[in-house]
C-alpha cells in the first residue's frame, strides 16, 4: 500500500483481472486452466507474464484483451468491468483499449503491409468516418512503420517479408489506435534469435516511450527486460520478481 | 469501411471467389438464353397468330349466317372498331394432279383483309420473283400471268371471259406455301423459287350447304384458281392448310351469294315459284379493334351488338365473337404451359444456384476463419463480419450475373451466326429450320425479363452467402484464432 513514506506512489491499475476462472470443456473432461488469477497491469509499465507451456498464459491474455468470457472473476479497464461490456461496446474495448500482438502475426494476407496496419483503424469506422481521417490515419501508420524500419516494405504482403517483418507490421496494427495497453502472446516466439532481440528492443523502445505493455513468454530471459514478471503456475499468478525500473 | 476494402481484395486474390461468379455467371447466361429463346418462340408465334387472325373473329356456323352487310356495318361504327370485314371459311379439296388435298378455304375481300390484318407480310415472294418464275413474260400468256401474279391484291375475275386467254378468266388466289404435298426446303430452311406453285391453276372443290346447314340435294362444286403467290405465316397450320381466295368467289362456289330465286312450290294452295331475294351467306367476320382499346372489352362490345341483332332470329346459336388469343387458345395455352413448366424448372436452377454460392461461401468462410479470428480479435463487430461476407456474396453476385447478362445477351443475339458456324466447321445442326416452322432461332433479348433474372441471381447468391456469412459473425474470436 502506497505510505506516505514511500517516494513512489503506486499509481491505480489501468487493467485489473481479480478471480479469474477458465475451465475448457472437452468431452466430459472439465480442464481448469486458470483457478483465480489475480492480476493488475499499471500505467506504463512492462509486465512479463512468465508460464510453461500449456500453463494457460495464452488464455489470459485473451481474457484481459476481452476475447473470450471468464468462468468467473472480472477484468476492470479504467474501474469498468470489461466483460459487462456487450458486442459493439466490447468490440470497441478490443480495437481502441488494447492492442494485440500474436504469436504467429496474424496478419491477412490480402492486405499489404500498411493496408494490415490501416484496416485496424477502418474497423470502428463508416466509409464516411474512414474517408475523413484516411490522411491522417495512413500518415500515422506510415510513421510506425518507418518507425520499425519498414519504409520500403509497406507495398508488401505478407508473404513477401519476413517473419521478423511480419511481426513488426502486427505490432504496428495493435499500436495503430493508440490503444492504452499493449498485448503481446510470445511476440518471439515464432522468430530466431537474433531477430527475436530486435523485436523485444523494439518492445523496449515502445515501453521507454511510455506504452504500458503486457507480454506473455516462456523464455526467463525476455523477462529480462520487464519491470515486473509473473509466473502462471498451477491456474494461479505467483510474483516472481520485481525488476528495477 | 474495412468491409469494401477486403470485399475488393478478397475478389481479386482468390480462386473461390471465381468459382461462385462464374456459377452465379453461368446459371444467369443460361436462365436468360433459355427466356430469350422460348420466349422468342412464343413472341413469334403470337405475332404470326394475331396477324393471321386479326383482332377479333365473329364466327358463325359452317352454312353462314345472313344480313352480315348490316352487322359489318353496325359493327364497324363502333367506336372501338377500325374496320370489320365478312369472310367464309369451307372445308375444300384440291388437287395436284393425281394427288387429293383437304385445305381451309378462306374467302376474302384482301383490300379490307390488308387494312385488318396486314396479310400482305405473309406473301413469300415478291414482285420480282414472280416475274422471274412466270417464265416467258413477252408471250400473250405470260403477259397474263404478270398482271395478275403481281397485281397489289388478288381479285375475282367475275364470270369467266369467253373465249379469252384462260388464264385471265381465272379468280386470283393466294396458298399456304405448305399446301403443295411435295412441298421441300432447303438446307437453310429457305423454300426455292423453282419450287414455287406460283402461277399454277389449281382445281378446287367444295359442297355447298343450305341455309339450314345440310347437304341437301346441292352438288359438289369444282372451280379453277390461279395460285399468284403463297403465303409463308409462320404458324404450320395455316401454311399447310389455307387457300385464300376471294370473297364472291368462294360465295358463288358454296351457293351463298345473294341472288334472285323462287319460293316453294305449296301444292295445297297451288302457289309458288314466285321470285324472291335471297340473302347473302358469311360465316365469319374479322375484326380489328382501334388502338389502344383492351380486346376483351371490344369483344364484349361486338357480342352484345350480334345478340341484339339475333334476338328475333330464328338461328339457335348467334355468332360469336372471340379475340385471336381465344382462337388459337389451345396452342398458345400449350406454349404457355411450357412456359410455366420452364419457369419452375427455373426456380430449381436459382435454387441450384443458392447452394452452390451458400456452398463456396461456406468453404471461403472456412478459409479464412483464422482471418475472421484476426479481425474479431482487433475490433471487428459481429455484423461487421457478417456485413462483410453478406457484401461480398452481393459483389460475386453482381459480377457473376452481369457477366452472365453479357454472355446471354452476346450468344442470344449470335445465336444464328453461331448456328451456321457450328454448321460449317461440324456439320452440327442444333436447329434444323426444316423441322421447325420458324426458320431463324429468335435472337432478341427482352431486357425487361434479363433484368429481373440478374436481380434473382444477385438475390440468389446474397441469399446464399447469408448463412455462412452468419456462422462467421457468430465465431467466438477465440475460437477463430485457433483455427487450424
Ligand atoms: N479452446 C480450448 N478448448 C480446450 N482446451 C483448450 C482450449 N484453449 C486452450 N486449451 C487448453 O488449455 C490449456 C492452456 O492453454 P494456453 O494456450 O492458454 O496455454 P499457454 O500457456 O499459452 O501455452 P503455450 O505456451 O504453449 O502457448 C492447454 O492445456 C490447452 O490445451
Ligand atoms: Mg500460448
Amino acid at each position: 500500500m502506497p505510505t506516505e513514506d514511500h517516494p513512489h506512489v503506486t499509481p491505480p491499475p489501468i487493467l485489473h483481472a481479480t478471480g479469474i476462472e477458465k475451465t475448457y470443456r472437452m468431452g466430459g473432461k472439465d480442464l481448469r486452466v486458470l483457478k483465480g488469477v489475480d492480476c493488475e497491469v499499471r500505467p506504463g509499465e512492462l509486465l512479463a507474464i512468465l508460464g510453461r507451456s500449456g500453463s494457460g498464459k495464452s488464455t489470459l491474455l485473451h481474457l484481459l484483451g476481452g476475447l473470450d468470457r471468464p468462468d468467473g472473476g472480472t477484468v476492470t479497464y479504467g474501474g469498468e468491468d470489461v466483460y459487462r461490456r456487450r458486442g459493439r461496446s466490447l468490440d470497441r474495448y478490443r480495437n481502441h483499449s488494447v492492442g494485440f500482438v500474436f504469436q504467429f502475426y496474424h496478419l491477412l494476407p490480402e492486405l499489404t503491409a500498411l493496408e494490415n496496419v490501416t484496416v485496424a483503424a477502418m474497423l470502428q469506422r463508416g466509409v464516411a468516418g474512414w474517408l475523413g481521417a484516411k490522411k491522417q490515419i495512413i500518415e500515422r501508420a506510415a510513421g510506425l512503420l518507418d518507425q520499425m524500419g519498414l519504409a520500403d516494405r509497406m507495398k508488401h504482403r505478407p508473404a513477401k517479408l519476413s517473419g521478423g517483418e511480419r511481426q513488426r507490421v502486427a505490432i504496428a496494427r495493435a499500436l495503430i489506435n493508440r490503444p492504452q495497453v499493449l498485448l503481446a502472446d510470445e511476440p518471439t516466439g515464432n522468430l530466431d534469435q537474433e531477430t527475436g532481440t530486435s523485436i523485444l528492443e523494439l518492445f523496449d523502445e515502445l515501453h521507454a516511450g511510455g506504452q504500458t505493455t503486457v507480454m506473455v513468454t516462456h523464455d526467463p530471459k525476455v523477462a529480462d527486460a520487464a519491470d515486473r514478471v509473473v509466473t502462471l503456475v498451477g491456474g494461479r499468478l505467483a510474483e516472481s520478481a520485481a525488476q528495477p525500473a | 469501411m474495412f468491409k469494401l476494402l477486403l470485399i475488393l481484395k478478397y475478389l481479386r486474390r482468390k480462386l473461390a471467389p471465381l468459382f461462385a461468379a462464374s456459377a452465379v455467371m453461368l446459371c444467369t447466361a443460361m436462365v436468360i438464353i433459355v427466356m430469350s429463346v422460348m420466349g422468342g418462340f412464343l413472341e413469334n408465334f403470337r405475332a404470326s397468330a394475331h396477324a393471321l387472325t386479326g383482332d377479333l373473329v365473329i364466327e358463325g356456323p359452317l352454312q353462314g349466317f345472313t344480313g352480315y352487310e348490316e352487322l359489318v356495318a353496325e359493327i364497324e361504327a363502333l367506336p372501338e372498331i377500325v374496320a370489320a370485314a365478312p369472310m367464309l371459311r369451307a372445308v375444300g379439296l384440291v388437287n395436284f394432279r393425281d394427288t387429293a388435298k383437304p385445305v381451309q378455304l378462306q374467302g376474302v375481300d384482301f383490300k379490307k383483309l390488308e387494312q385488318i390484318v396486314g396479310y400482305k407480310k405473309t406473301l413469300l415472294w415478291n414482285n420480282d420473283q414472280l416475274r422471274e418464275h412466270v417464265g416467258d413474260p413477252q408471250s400473250e400468256l405470260g403477259r397474263a400471268f404478270v398482271a395478275k401474279m403481281t397485281r397489289d391484291f388478288p381479285i375475282d375475275p367475275g364470270p369467266d371471259a369467253p373465249g379469252g386467254v384462260p388464264v385471265l378468266g381465272l379468280p386470283e388466289a393466294v396458298m399456304g406455301v405448305e399446301v403443295y404435298p411435295f412441298q421441300r426446303r432447303n438446307d437453310q430452311g429457305d423454300y426455292e423459287l423453282n419450287r414455287s406453285r406460283a402461277g399454277e391453276r389449281l382445281p378446287v372443290t367444295v359442297i355447298p350447304l343450305t341455309e339450314s346447314g345440310t347437304v341437301g340435294a346441292l352438288e359438289p362444286v369444282r372451280r379453277e384458281i390461279l395460285i399468284t403467290n403463297e403465303i409463308k405465316s409462320g404458324l404450320y397450320d395455316i401454311d399447310a392448310s389455307a387457300v385464300v381466295l376471294p370473297f364472291t368467289t368462294l360465295q358463288t362456289m358454296l351457293n351463298m351469294q345473294p341472288r334472285t330465286g323462287f319460293t316453294d312450290f305449296d301444292p295445297n294452295t297451288g302457289r309458288g315459284g314466285e321470285e324472291t331475294q335471297v340473302p347473302g351467306r358469311a360465316n365469319q367476320v374479322v375484326v380489328k379493334v382501334a388502338a389502344g382499346v383492351y380486346l376483351l372489352d371490344a369483344r364484349d362490345r361486338v357480342q352484345s351488338l350480334i345478340d341484339a341483332q339475333w334476338k328475333d332470329r330464328s338461328l339457335a346459336f348467334p355468332p360469336l365473337a372471340r379475340t385471336w388469343e381465344e382462337v388459337h387458345q389451345n396452342i398458345l395455352g400449350a406454349v404457355e404451359n411450357e412456359k410455366g413448366l420452364v419457369t419452375f424448372l427455373f426456380g430449381i436452377i436459382g435454387l441450384v444456384a443458392v447452394v452452390m454460392v451458400a456452398t463456396t461461401f461456406y468453404m471461403i468462410v472456412l478459409e479464412k476463419t483464422r482471418d475472421i479470428g484476426v479481425l474479431r480479435a482487433i475490433g471487428a463487430s459481429r455484423g461487421g463480419i457478417m456485413g462483410l461476407f453478406v457484401g461480398y456474396g452481393l459483389a460475386i453476385g453482381v459480377v457473376g450475373s452481369l457477366l452472365g447478362l453479357a454472355i446471354a445477351v452476346a450468344i442470344v443475339t449470335n445465336l444464328n451466326e453461331i448456328q451456321s458456324l457450328l454448321n460449317t466447321w461440324f456439320g452440327w445442326q442444333m436447329w434444323d429450320p426444316k423441322t421447325y416452322f420458324f426458320d431463324r432461332i429468335p435472337d432478341t433479348v427482352n431486357y425487361t425479363e434479363a433484368l429481373r433474372v440478374v436481380a434473382g441471381a444477385i438475390l440468389s447468391s446474397v441469399i446464399g452467402a447469408l448463412i455462412p456469412a452468419w456462422i462467421a459473425g457468430r465465431l467466438k474470436p477465440v475460437d477463430a484464432l485457433r483455427y487450424e
